[in-house]
């Protein structure tokens, strides 16, 4: 249970948070990253579950993400927190993030693991297809 | 007429001088002072990822390329937030990401 503030401020930030996961990529294919993971769930309420997680994208890389067991296992653990993943590309750098969390408990050791193992995946396309493992 | 403003000028006196009594009584001096020690988001974060064995620095607050840019986001999603606060940056090592930026919502 978040503590919240007993006397919030009227005005300013609010007490959320989003970690930005940020990997740099150089180029001007940047936009083929572009991609989001939603949940599939099951029940409702407090006997909710994720059966499992579905990638979209306008390329083919989601595909990847997708056919990836050890992340679909990962997202698993959390998606029913971070709601929803995102991989943002920009100009000089990708980032990757989930939704707003309270600031008690806006860090998370799987969403690191997961951050790093879309970046292994996004390295691993800009390398080129020969050197996917 | 004079005697008639004189009594409402005597009469806000009193009301004064009653509500600083009343203040003094049970004014803010009786209440317990509460003490928080609020520690930087950033070093917080920097602090919980070493913890876990990454290894990990806090650039200073507004040093960085990143912190400076316009947008923090491409826009390519619906909903994207457009009021943001920049909390600082972390450099992650030996890893596949290369920084960890946080944003409070405004």
């Amino acid at each position: 249970m978040p503590k919240q503030d007993p006397v919030p401020l009227p005005y300013g930030s609010l007490q959320y948070y989003q970690a930005h996961y940020i990997l740099k990529s150089e180029g001007n294919e940047n936009d083929r990253f572009l991609a989001r993971c939603k949940p599939v769930t099951r029940g409702r309420f407090g006997s909710k579950r994720i059966v499992g997680v579905r990638w979209t994208s306008a390329d083919k890389f989601a595909e990847a993400l997708q056919a990836d067991a050890k992340l679909t296992e990962m997202l698993k653990e959390v998606m029913l927190r971070e709601g929803e993943i995102r991989v943002d590309p920009l100009t000089d750098h990708i980032r990757i993030y989930g939704k707003w969390v309270h600031e008690d408990a806006f860090f998370n050791q799987t969403m690191l693991e997961i951050a790093d193992r879309i970046a292994w995946h996004i390295k691993a396309r800009n390398r080129g297809p020969g050197n996917q493992s | 007429m004079w005697a008639a403003i004189l009594r409402v000028a005597v009469k806000h006196t009193r009301n004064s001088s009653h509500i600083d009594s009343h203040e003094e009584e049970h004014g803010d001096g009786d209440a317990e002072p509460i003490m928080t020690n609020r520690v930087d988001v950033r070093e917080k974060l920097e602090q919980e990822i070493k913890k876990e064995g990454v290894d990990c620095e806090a650039l200073p607050y507004g040093s960085h390329k990143l912190e400076r840019e316009e947008a923090y986001y491409s826009h390519n999603f619906a909903l994207s937030s457009r009021l943001v606060t920049n909390k600082g940056v972390i450099e992650i090592r030996g890893k596949n990401i290369d920084f960890v930026q946080i944003l409070q919502r405004n």
